[in-house]
Order: C-alpha cells, then sequence, then structure tokens
C-alpha cells in the first residue's frame, strides 16, 4: 500500500510532514518498490535467468556449434539433464545460448525503444503546437502498420543477426513509449519549476532532459520492463515462424518452434524447458513492471 | 447565538427528543499507519458542537483538523486506527460500520471540502448530484429529488435554479460550484455541517460570499457547523466558538471573543501575532514562530509546543499540560499568557 | 503613466515599465480561428523604480499573472511594450534577451510544485548560475552557499530533495534560486499564499531584508490584500485584464476611489471578532474573459452602475497625489466628476484604457 492513499486525503503540509517520516532522496520508489514481494520475485526470476544464461556456460561446458548424428533426442540422463535435440545439441547448453541471445534481443530493442520513444515523445509534448501535431501523427501512421508482419516482411527479406533483430524489433516498438513521453511532457512543461527554468534561459534541450524526462522516469521505467516483455514474445513468434536468427545461434522462441515439431513424438524436454523459461521471463518482467508502477504511484495522483 | 427551533434530521430518530449537543467527542485518538511508522495524527481531542452552533476548527498544516474533519465524517483511509468516542446526538458513531455510516452520511451529517473542482463529478448533471442524497438515502422518487435539489439551489443563492439543475459542473465558475456542493451536503437536512476548508480555494470576494451565505444558510437550516480552517480571519467573523489545534492535539477552547482579546495558550498567542492584516504597519518586522510543527510520528510525554515556545520550563517537556480554565474558555498550557492593559502578551507571573 | 516613485531620487528611466501593453490568447487550433480571443490583458500601463515594490491586486481571471509572466519574459505582449530600463524588451537581439533574462527573475507561488522534485536544493538554486555560465564549479558551490544563508537555509540542508522540506523551506530556496542571477527586479507571484500564517510572516521579513540589501525592486502579484497592503509601495487593483485604480497603499486603503477596490477591502477577513462583517457589495459572478462587458468591465457586478457605464468606458483619473481610479461614479471626489483631469498631475497621468 503507498504512501498516496493517505497524501491524497490530507491536504497539504499536514502529507509533508509524512514524507519526512518515511524516506529521504529520490529513492522513495525502490523502497517501496522493495516492500512488494511479488515485484521482487519478478527481479530475482530475471536475475537468476540472466545468470544462467550468460554464466551458465562457463560452468557447464557443451559443444553449441557442432551438431553430433547419433545423439539426436536422446532423453535427459547422465551427463545430460535436458537430453540433447534433434541435431544432437545438449539441450541444457542449448537453453542457456538461447537464452542469451534472446535476452540480448530483449534488452537491447527495449533500449532501442525507450531512447527513441523518449527523444521522440519529451521533443513533441515540450513544443506542443504544430511541431508536436507533426510529430505525433507520424507516431499515428506508423501505429497503423502492424508490426509483426513488418518484421516477418523484414525477416524474410534480410537474413537477421541479433543486431538487427535489435534494432528492427526496437523501431517498431518506440511508439508506444513516445506517447506515453509525450503525455507527460505535456503536463509537466507548464509545471512551475519547468517555467522556472525558463525564466532562467535554461537552453530548451537540457531543459528537456533535466526537468521533463527525468520527471518521467517512472512512466518511462514501467514502459521499460513491458517492452522487454513484449520484446521476447515478438522475437518467440517470429522465430516460431521460422524466421529469425539462423542457427547455430538459436534462441527460445526458435527451441520452441522446433520442439514443437515432436510433440507427438513425446520428446517434452524439446517444448517444455523453452517454453517454461519464456513465460517465467515474461511473467517476471510484468510483475517487476507492476511493482514499478505501484512504487511510482502512477496508477493514482500524485505530487 | 441562534438556535433552530425546528431542528430537521434525516431517517428522524423516533422517540424522546434528543435535547444535547450535536456532537460530542471524547478522547478521540486516529493514528494513520504509514509503512514504516505510525503518524499520530489526533491525540485526545474532546470536542462539542450545540445545536445550532458553529465551532471553528484552527490550526496550520499538520495540526491534525483535516483528519479530524475526516474522522468524524466516517471518511479516514484503511490504514487509519480511531480510538475513543464519536457521539452524533444519542448515538455513538465510533466503530460503526460502513454501511451504517453511510446511512449518517449525508443524511445527518453534510460534508462540504475545500476543491469545489473535485468535489463535484464531471460527467453528471448539477441537479442529479444536489439530489442523490435524497434517492439514496431517503428512497425519494427522481421527481421528488429534483424538486428538492431546485428549492435546495435557490437556497444557496443560484440564479434561476430551474434551469441550473441540467448543466455540468465545468459550465460554472468556482463560487458558483461551491455553492452546489454545499447544496448537495444540504439537502437531506443535516444536523452537523463539516466544512473543510470550504473557501480556501476561492477568491476573496467569492468566499465573502460563500461565508455570508453559510450563516444565512444556518439561521435558515438551523444545522450546527463545524468549520475547519487556518485562516483566522474568516474563525473570527462566522464562528462561535474556536478549538484551537496544534500537532494533533487541542491547544485552547472558547467563545470567538475570548480566543481572539485574550489568548492564553502560547501557541494561539503567537500565531494571532503573527497573522498579517490591513492594520499591521507597513513593512515592519511581523512576528514569526520559529521553528517548525513537531514530528507526528513521535508521541512525546510533554507539551508538543515546547520547542517553539517562549515560556517553556522543564515542567512543560516532562508532562502534558492539564486543562485549566473555566466555564467556556479552557487552555492547556502549564504557563499561559496574560494580557497587560493593551492586550499585549507579557510573560506569565512564575 | 503610474509612476512608482519612491526612494532616493529615481534616474529618468525606471527600472521597469509596461507601455499599454495587451495580451490577447487566440483559441488553439485551426477549427477555432474564428472564436473570440481571451483578453487577458488589456492596455496595462505602469512602473516600477529601482529599490520600489509595486503590487499588483485582483482576483482569478484579472490578468495579474500573465501580466508577471510577460514582465519575465515567459510571454511576449500582443501589443504594448514591456521596457527594462527604456529599452523594449521586444526590440532587444537575442544576446540582449538573454542578459535582461538574468535581470528579472521569478518567483513562484506553489512551492510543490516550483522546484523539481529530482534535483537537490543545490542544485536547484545552482541552475541559474550554469545557465548563465561564466563561473566555475567551485565559484558556483561557494555562491549556493551563500545564498542559501542569506535565505535562510542551512547549509546541510543543500543536498536535500525538496518533498523533505517545507512550504516555508521551499519558498526560501525558491527566493535563493531567483536571487542566484542577482536581478534587479524579481517577480514574485503570490508567494506567500501557499504558505501557513506563521511561516507567511518569515518569508515576508526576509524578502524584506532582502530588498533592503540588494536594492531589488519586487512585482508582488496577490490577491491577499494585507500582504500587498504590507509589502508594496505602490498599488495596482486589476479587475479582467484592466487597471482600475491605482495609488499608494495609505490613501488607497483609506479612501478608495473605485467599487471594486472597495469591494475587496471589504471581503478582507478581518482577524478582530465582533466586527460587523460588512455584506458584499459586489454580486453576480465574473464575465468570460473572452466577451468582456462593453463600457466599463466591472458594471456587471458593481452596486452603483448606470446606462453610462455601459456606453462609455471610463479613463483613467486623478484622485488625490498619485492615485488613479477609472469609474464613471467613483467614491471619493475626482478632480471633478467626469470632467479632464486637472492640472499639475496630467505630467503623471496618461489615458492608459484603450
Amino acid at each position: 500500500m503507498s504512501m498516496e492513499n493517505v497524501t491524497t486525503v490530507l491536504s497539504g503540509d499536514e502529507a509533508g510532514g509524512l514524507a519526512e517520516a518515511e524516506a529521504s532522496g529520490g529513492w522513495l520508489w525502490l523502497r517501496s518498490f522493495a516492500d512488494n514481494r511479488l515485484a521482487l520475485a519478478g527481479l530475482v526470476v530475471v536475475v537468476v535467468l540472466t545468470l544462467f544464461s550468460f554464466l551458465g556456460p562457463l560452468f557447464y561446458h557443451t559443444d553449441q556449434i557442432h551438431t553430433r548424428i547419433g545423439m539426436e533426442t536422446l532423453p535427459p540422463g547422465t551427463g545430460r539433464p535436458l537430453g540433447t535435440d534433434d541435431v544432437g545439441y545438449d539441450q541444457l547448453g542449448r537453453l542457456m545460448v538461447g537464452g542469451q541471445t534472446t535476452l540480448e534481443v530483449a534488452f537491447g530493442a527495449a533500449a532501442v525503444a525507450v531512447l527513441v520513444g523518449v527523444a521522440w515523445g519529451a521533443v513533441a509534448g515540450y513544443l506542443g503546437g504544430f511541431v508536436d501535431a507533426l510529430m505525433m501523427r507520424i507516431v499515428d501512421a506508423l501505429l497503423a502498420i502492424p508490426a509483426l508482419l513488418l518484421l516477418l516482411y523484414l525477416s524474410a527479406v534480410f537474413q537477421p543477426n541479433v543486431l538487427l533483430l535489435i534494432v528492427v524489433v526496437g523501431l517498431t516498438a518506440w511508439l508506444v513509449p513516445a506517447r506515453l513521453v509525450r503525455a507527460e511532457a505535456l503536463t509537466l512543461r507548464s509545471r512551475e519549476y519547468v517555467l522556472a527554468a525558463k525564466t532562467m534561459g535554461v537552453r530548451t534541450p537540457t531543459l528537456i532532459g533535466r526537468h521533463i524526462v527525468t520527471n518521467s522516469i517512472g512512466t518511462i521505467l514501467v514502459n521499460a520492463t513491458f517492452q522487454v516483455a513484449d520484446a521476447i514474445l515478438v522475437v518467440a513468434a517470429l522465430s516460431f515462424l521460422g524466421l529469425g536468427i539462423s542457427p547455430p545461434a538459436t534462441n527460445w522462441g526458435a527451441m520452441l518452434s522446433n520442439g514443437l515439431n515432436f510433440t507427438y513424438s513425446g520428446y517434452w524436454w524439446l517444448t517444455y524447458p523453452p517454453g517454461i523459461a519464456i513465460v517465467l521471463t515474461v511473467v517476471a518482467f510484468n510483475l517487476i513492471g507492476d511493482g514499478l508502477r505501484d512504487a511510482f504511484g502512477l496508477d493514482t495522483r500524485r505530487r | 447565538m441562534k438556535r433552530a427551533g425546528e431542528v430537521g434530521g434525516g431517517p428522524a430518530a423516533s422517540g424522546p427528543v434528543y435535547d444535547g449537543p450535536v456532537l460530542r467527542v471524547t478522547g478521540l485518538d486516529v493514528d494513520i499507519r504509514l509503512r514504516r511508522s505510525v503518524v499520530h495524527a489526533v491525540r485526545g481531542v474532546s470536542l462539542e458542537v450545540a445545536q445550532g452552533e458553529t465551532v471553528g476548527i484552527v490550526g496550520e498544516s499538520g495540526c491534525g483538523k483535516s483528519t479530524l474533519g475526516l474522522a468524524l465524517a466516517g471518511l479516514l483511509p484503511v490504514n487509519t486506527e480511531v480510538r475513543g468516542s464519536i457521539r452524533l446526538g444519542d448515538r455513538e458513531l465510533a466503530g460503526v460500520g460502513e454501511r451504517d455510516l453511510r446511512r449518517v452520511r449525508g443524511t445527518e451529517v453534510g460534508i462540504v471540502f475545500q476543491d469545489p473542482m473535485t468535489s463535484l463529478n464531471p460527467t453528471l448533471r448539477i441537479g442529479v448530484q444536489v439530489g442523490e442524497a435524497l434517492r439514496v438515502q431517503e428512497g425519494a422518487t427522481k421527481a421528488a429529488a429534483r424538486a428538492a435539489a431546485a428549492e435546495m439551489l435557490d437556497l444557496v443563492g443560484l440564479p434561476r435554479p430551474n434551469e441550473q439543475l441540467d448543466r455540468f459542473p465545468h459550465e460554472l465558475s468556482g463560487g458558483m460550484r461551491q455553492r452546489v456542493v454545499i447544496a448537495a451536503a444540504l439537502v437531506c437536512r443535516p444536523r452537523l455541517l463539516i466544512a473543510d476548508e470550504p473557501t480556501t480555494a476561492l477568491d476573496v470576494t467569492t468566499q465573502a460570499q460563500i461565508m455570508e451565505l453559510f450563516d444565512r444558510l444556518r439561521q435558515t437550516l438551523g444545522m450546527a457547523t463545524l468549520l475547519i480552517t487556518h485562516d483566522m480571519g474568516v474563525v473570527a467573523g462566522h464562528a462561535d466558538r474556536v478549538f484551537v489545534m496544534y500537532a494533533g492535539r487541542e491547544a485552547e477552547t472558547g467563545r470567538t471573543a475570548e480566543i481572539f482579546d485574550a489568548p492564553r495558550h502560547r501557541y494561539t498567542a503567537a500565531l494571532l501575532d503573527s497573522v498579517l492584516r490591513l492594520q499591521t504597519e507597513r513593512k515592519s518586522e511581523l512576528a514569526t514562530i520559529p521553528g517548525r510543527p513537531p514530528d507526528l510520528t513521535v508521541a512525546g510525554a510533554g507539551c508538543p509546543f515546547v520547542p517553539r515556545c517562549p515560556a517553556a520550563t522543564a515542567e512543560c517537556s516532562a508532562q502534558f499540560p492539564p486543562v485549566s480554565g473555566s466555564g467556556s474558555h479552557h487552555w492547556l498550557c502549564h504557563h499561559p499568557a496574560v494580557q497587560d492593559e493593551d492586550s499585549r502578551v507579557t510573560e506569565a507571573p512564575r | 503613466m503610474i509612476s512608482n516613485k519612491s526612494g532616493p531620487g529615481s534616474a529618468d528611466v525606471p527600472l521597469l515599465s509596461l507601455a499599454d501593453v495587451t495580451k490577447h490568447y487566440r483559441p488553439g487550433g485551426l477549427l477555432a480561428r474564428s472564436a473570440a480571443p481571451v483578453q487577458a490583458v488589456s492596455g496595462v500601463s505602469l512602473e516600477i523604480a529601482a529599490g520600489a515594490t509595486l503590487g499588483i491586486v485582483g482576483e482569478s481571471g484579472c490578468g495579474k499573472s500573465t501580466l508577471g509572466r510577460m514582465v519575465v519574459g515567459l510571454e511576449k505582449p500582443t501589443e504594448g511594450e514591456v521596457r527594462l530600463r527604456g529599452t523594449a524588451l521586444g526590440s532587444m537581439s537575442r544576446p540582449q534577451r538573454r542578459a535582461a533574462r538574468y535581470d528579472v527573475q521569478m518567483m513562484f507561488q506553489d512551492p510543490y510544485a516550483a522546484l523539481n522534485p529530482r534535483m537537490t536544493l543545490a542544485r536547484i538554486i545552482e541552475e541559474p548560475l550554469r545557465a548563465k555560465g561564466g563561473l566555475t564549479r567551485q565559484q558556483r558551490r561557494s555562491q549556493v552557499r551563500q545564498l542559501a544563508e542569506e535565505t535562510g537555509l542551512a547549509a546541510g540542508q543543500l543536498d536535500r530533495y525538496p518533498r523533505e522540506l517545507s512550504g516555508g523551506q521551499r519558498q526560501r530556496v525558491g527566493l535563493a534560486r531567483a536571487l542566484a542571477t542577482s536581478p534587479a527586479l524579481i517577480v514574485a507571484d503570490e508567494p506567500v499564499s501557499a504558505l501557513d500564517v506563521s511561516v507567511r510572516s518569515q518569508i515576508l521579513n526576509l524578502m524584506t531584508a532582502l530588498q533592503a540589501e540588494h536594492q531589488l525592486s519586487y512585482l508582488m502579484v496577490s490577491h491577499d490584500l494585507t500582504v500587498i497592503h504590507y509589502l508594496a509601495d505602490h498599488i495596482a487593483v486589476m479587475y479582467l485584464g484592466k487597471i482600475v485604480e491605482s495609488g499608494p497603499p495609505a490613501q488607497l486603503f483609506r479612501s478608495p476611489a473605485h467599487h471594486y477596490t472597495r469591494a475587496l477591502i471589504d471581503a478582507v477577513p478581518e482577524p478582530t471578532p465582533g466586527r460587523a462583517a460588512p455584506l458584499s457589495s459586489i454580486r453576480g459572478e465574473l464575465p468570460s474573459a473572452s466577451e468582456p462587458p462593453s463600457g466599463c468591465r466591472f458594471r456587471t457586478r458593481c452596486p452603483a452602475a448606470a446606462a453610462l457605464c455601459a456606453e462609455q468606458e471610463p479613463p483613467l483619473r486623478a484622485f488625490g497625489p498619485g492615485q488613479l481610479a477609472a469609474c464613471h461614479f467613483p467614491l471619493t471626489e475626482a478632480g471633478a466628476d467626469g470632467s479632464p483631469p486637472p492640472g499639475p498631475q496630467a505630467h503623471d497621468t496618461k489615458e492608459a484604457a484603450s
């Protein structure tokens, strides 16, 4: 339960005294977040999966480059905790490598989306008027293009690598943060501390960065976590349809899609591990996002 | 002091006619549970409001007056704890469940908040909102509620009330909106009206008009009023008695003239000294109260005003002062102020 | 022109002057072009001398905040000029205007919204110095410390965030920030309205002290007459974008000529019990600023309104030394009712009504 419950009800400085009682500095949201068990669980899951994917191979060595004929679709046993896949790769090792790609693309795409979207939205919202109208109509137009179809087309035409995938997925996802930040900017630009900065002659780019963006950080962070979750799903969807990154690289979505070919053969270790990994990660990021939203009190009126 | 002949109540309490104070609060404590601490917003407050009387609750930010108002209206958030007694007429309200409270609110207790912008639902017409309490509480028909709403709007001084019924809040000015809020609060003819900073968000000329309205309504409807405000001027002109709060506790109570002409509690005296008036000498050094109000999460034993009081002693820090005074004028101060002939506060004799 | 001649012999050119300043807002959008403009400020002329305080009083919708913003440069007048030391802001080159910016700073009303909640106090006060440039980090730091001390902030608080401070402390920060560039004029928009009574006096004392120390001028905008009366050397009363009366405080309050001024004075809740609260003499609601009443804008609420008031807008006329009012049927004697102002005061007066 956030402090906003009380602050919205009590007037003026009666709440100011309470704020003092609670915490100091601009990191109150961190404490709120830390008190949210589900959100913390989400964070733990993400950290564990990240460590698993990136540090796992240091402890568990498998060959993820060369296929091994004769070792296909072996069930879990000694030396192979999760068995092997249809071309002989060790499944557990594959899960780690797949995780690396999945997480890289997800984080990368989210970063691109957020950076581009925030910049676009902040500038549009702050400047207002014709510039704002123009910039947001562009966003509206781009939103009309179904992202997945665009990605399908691009993936079919160009053989994507990780970097290209990051850029492309990011560039279809920046529209949402742009809208969100623009809305924030519209509200913030008439705040008195922004006016104060104007009267001091602070230059516009500095003003936007220092006053508008920093005070939208709550919205931005929340959206960023959902961006990561969405990116994972998009990459999984692409791989599912046979597009995306080519072997020997892989990602969880590709592993899942591959494994589904063998559903009726009963090779459960080919489908469940990547499937569960995807679900866990997406849910974890959603929980983190919800937790951040609560911590910043974004659903209620805030000062 | 006007006393109402016929006080309209909500669903009338049948039985012997109750003759005592409309509101009697005894030993009220309100604690607000925060994540890591507890705020003692109100401590040991006792007060009474007689029929037809207006009691002004004054204090500065953080003194607990708004919390007190919310407690009396039964509108505190879930993370609060209330101890003590709140008697409305002959009925105890503290500890009463939400369903019963809801019946009391609107029919026997009317509430007016500070901000007329947010007190009204922007998507509902005025007539609907004013008549809402009648329909919900007394099961009135749409037509009856509408008629009653029109009557109330007329009573609060809105021009052409029948036309206003179908307008939306955003079509009205701040002053008119506040009148609508007052109409909605009084439509069931409650016994008690709680007004929390009703004029703070309004222009000064509108404020004067609204306060005039309150006076007029008091004479017409005879309800008791609890006027919560930080504005000493408003209280001076419109309250029969004054209840001064500091750090969640009572500091001083008395008839308006007693409080303003002869304040005894050091805080009351200092507060009155620091109020800016038209008579204040221009550009002179103004009296202030040094320091800040105390942290309400600490439930100290002594008088909370000690750090800022010019007359504080060890006794003041050790023990919370008992009630002194007589008749209608009470104060809780170990070393109350004494006025000299010019009504200037001097040091109390030790 | 309304002179604000107080203090030591003012130079020929006043520090700040407004010449027939008007601000009309066009409602936005391509489709709303034909709608009537909002006449926020119409034909206002004022002067402020160095070291003096001009108080503008009026209620919501009177245009005083817009006026303050135009003086500070946040808005540009649609007509008329804002002149700093005789030079119109509009005719300045960009670098000149930047320099002018530092000479006129603003102090805001809402202590909770005036400071960026994500910046420490030190950075908030430092910001204008960084924008202005020309100082090393060390120099800025020491300036900030000095400003904090001058405005009564403890040095240890400089690393705190606004949410940890009370309203009064936040206003001190606002004041320190406004002082950072050593301005000649500070526009104070309702600087104490959001504060507790006892804190108000602290801030007002501080403002008075700083004025004496730095030879500051204040343009004080407020709806609170007691504050204006206390601080201002000269007062202008605004209603619906126009100045309806102006003059020195003592005179204005003793014998106001305009009915609106009278109503404002009557409406002040006096903390004196037993004084029969005067019945408010004005009634009705504030007219829309996009469709102001013809003739005298106040006539729809004025107890003394007559047919003439709807036909002809009353000009500002003299009513005693330094006092001007725009009313056909004023409360006190003018030079004469309805006739042009007599001799000696003509130098100081100017028809400011458009």
